[in-house]
């Protein structure tokens, strides 16, 4: 068996599924782009043209979920198959367009530059995990309103494996799309083997936002895959209500997978949520709380009650600092969403909710994916494991399970091999310098960047990505 | 327990109808509406800011709290301009151009009333010459900006800025605040004040008036 963890019941899914769509069709949400609004309406949505809200009978969200498939395929650059969404497969992913760094060299927090981008994404590639990548900052030293295609194009460059990109609107996302299409050999090359998943945000409560609409209709006209995540934060945007905040997150994800199969029945969707939590002591948000890990599995039940791919944030922290804190957070974050199955798992690499990148982080954090996976890879049994042989064997008082061939043969199957875990016993550890997790964790860093070998691009690549930015194609 | 000590409790357990009741009958009992004011609502206040600084007291009691300050408030205002009491003062808000966000900002104006100021909440996404236009309209003692995202904290800096080229600068305190934001920072583009918290805002408010 793999284990695997539910938070609802089958009722209780029923409960929510029932109240969001009662919210869609009675509430409504609030759509300010027109012509969003018109495709709503030609399917059959009651649309008050003057307050710009549009009601989704459940008819449609019926039949919008009736043109999605259970799960959607991402590919590497280069065209090999990297990710399978969907099903119980678990992916873990870097995320946030953060501002900040913390600078793994000097210790210092300070704004995140192009640099300190690229050599992120530089160890994503290197590494095992992450296996995807959203962008995980904003650089500092970019136009502002370049910034998403920036992101995409340094991506694009620096690592082969599958890239979340954003984008500001309409033209944008053509922009992002043309520049992925330019990397893997064309549009048609990228619709059949899509190496991109465009993002897509909600506004929480219930607004389609004018970016969201214009990057949907976009990336459906062009038959790429959409990832959409709603995150509302509970008490602020949602029910302080951990069930409320949930069907609220699940009538705003579903009313904006209706739009898209409206604007193009095949194109491809991935459900995603950033459920979380307000802080009523700090009045800020909180990511590494118990309630994101519990919202993740409850929303990725959703999505799986609807057949449908799923993700969202997890592997997360409120954490400023490399510290004890950090680590239980992102643990806690990382391996329940596992557990629930979330497919695609966004948070490594990021720090101090979202505003901080870290090296050192990022490093903890394949750590932290890697437990994960062994937890949810569970325990063979089968007649050769159990061993019976084996103990016979060796029999009472033995000792020798250590040379046997057994063990040589199923060890580095049973047990995840320790990368930046030390367990060495105290006088050992005390005399190669009592490093922690941190120290080990740079040491790492510094490793494994020195093994980054650019991937295999086609010739002229960056010009014609800055050709795209600065719209000369 | 005095009448006075009693309007206190009840405001720090949120109980706004409870308040105003005993407002009114401290009235009808003749005591000053300045000492209502100050040992009845603003003392129970103090307490509330303490506890919610200590971690003893969350978001929305202080809510409560500050809402239940405002009916009592509601029920002595007209006695105290009858009595020509120097009201608290005006305080413009808004967050500035290209920002959405505005939980903290909402938070904060209802820290502000409950205080005891005149607020006016010009919402989000405001230019500079937005901001301009109301201070005119206005006439605020205090702007407050606010901003969530790093990308738009220059616009703190062009509506100061704005500010000044109107004329406007020397008659207003501006303070800044959101979760990017820092006093060093506010230092650097010229504000008179930052606070971290909605609590801490309403203390910087009344030390710059």
């Amino acid at each position: 068996m793999r284990p695997f963890v539910q938070v609802l019941s089958q009722d209780e899914v029923y409960q929510v599924h029932m109240t969001s769509l009662e919210i869609l069709e009675k509430i409504g949400v609030e759509v300010p782009d027109e012509d969003s609004i018109r495709y709503f309406e030609q399917a059959g949505a009651i649309v008050d043209w003057e307050k710009k809200i549009v009601r989704i009978p459940s008819q449609l969200i019926n039949e919008a979920l009736a043109k999605c498939s259970p799960s959607v395929t991402l590919y590497n650059s280069d065209g090999t198959r990297a990710m399978v969404v969907g099903g119980n497969n678990v992916y873990f992913g870097t995320v946030g367009f953060a501002t900040n760094v913390l600078d793994w060299r000097t210790g210092v927090v300070r704004d995140a530059t192009i640099a300190d981008y690229e050599e992120m994404l530089k160890l994503c590639d290197v590494l095992d995990f992450p296996q995807f990548i959203l962008p995980p900052a904003q650089p500092n030293d970019v136009p502002v309103e370049l910034s998403d295609r920036y992101q995409a194009k340094v991506a694009l460059l620096t690592t082969k494996k599958p890239l979340i990109p954003q984008s500001y609107g309409a033209k944008e996302t053509r922009d992002v799309i043309q520049m992925a299409a330019e990397v893997v050999g064309g549009i048609d090359r990228l619709r059949q083997k899509p190496n991109i998943a465009m993002l897509v945000t909600c506004t929480s409560p219930l607004v389609v936002r004018q970016d969201a609409s214009e990057t949907i209709i976009e990336t459906a006209k062009l038959g790429i895959p959409l990832f959409i995540e709603s995150g509302p934060m509970s008490g602020a945007t949602s029910p302080v209500t951990l069930s409320g905040t949930v069907a609220l997150a699940n009538a705003e994800i579903l009313c904006h997978i209706v739009l898209a199969k409206i604007v193009n029945p095949t194109v491809p969707v991935i459900y995603a949520s950033w459920a979380r939590i307000f802080d009523m002591r700090f009045g800020n948000v909180s990511l590494g709380c118990p309630e994101l890990a519990l919202m993740r599995v409850a929303t990725s039940q959703m999505a799986k009650y609807y057949n449908l791919p799923c993700g969202g944030g997890g592997t997360l922290t409120d954490a400023n600092s490399a510290d004890i804190q950090l680590g239980y957070e992102k643990m806690v974050t990382a391996v329940v969403p596992a557990l629930g199955r979330t497919n695609m798992i966004l948070g490594m690499g990021i720090i101090g909710q979202e505003n901080t990148i870290s090296c050192e982080c990022l490093m903890v954090d394949s750590e932290i994916a890697r437990f994960s996976n062994r937890i949810i890879n569970g325990i063979t049994v089968d007649e050769d494991r159990l061993g019976y042989e084996v103990i016979e064997e060796v029999g009472p008082r033995g000792t020798t399970y250590i040379s046997n061939p057994h063990t040589k043969k199923y060890y580095k199957d049973e047990l995840l091999m320790p990368r930046l875990t030390d367990r060495s016993v105290p006088a050992e550890w005390f005399k190669n310098g009592a490093k922690n997790a941190t120290t080990i964790a740079k040491e790492l860093v510094e490793k494994y960047l020195s093994k980054y070998q650019k991937p295999e691009l086609p010739n002229n690549i960056e010009e014609k990505l800055d050709a795209i930015i600065k719209g000369e194609k | 327990m005095s009448i006075l000590n009693e309007i206190a409790r009840e405001l720090l357990n949120g109980n706004a109808g409870e308040v105003e009741k005993l407002v009114i009958k401290a009235l009808a009992d003749a005591i000053e509406p300045g000492t209502i004011l100050n040992e009845g609502l603003v003392s129970g206040m103090d307490v509330v800011g303490r506890q919610f600084k200590d971690g003893d007291l969350f978001i929305p009691e202080v809510i409560s709290s500050a809402e239940a300050m405002k009916k009592g408030l509601t029920v002595l205002k007209p006695k105290l301009m009858e009595q020509n009491t120097k009201q608290l003062g005006k305080i413009l808000i808004g967050t500035v151009q290209g920002d959405m966000h505005d939980i903290g900002k909402n938070l904060v104006s209802i820290m502000f009333e409950g205080a005891g100021f005149f607020l006016k909440d010009i919402g989000v996404d405001n230019s500079p010459e937005k901001f301009v236009k109301e201070v005119e309209e206005f006439q605020p003692d205090i702007v407050g900006l606010s901003a969530l995202l790093s990308t738009t904290m220059p616009a703190m800096q062009r509506t100061i800025e704005a500010l000044i080229e109107a004329g406007y600068r020397k008659t207003v305190k501006i303070i800044v605040g959101g979760a990017p934001v820092t006093a060093d920072f506010a230092e650097k583009i010229g504000a008179d004040g930052y606070a971290g918290d909605a609590v801490a805002a309403v203390d910087l408010a009344k030390s710059l008036l």
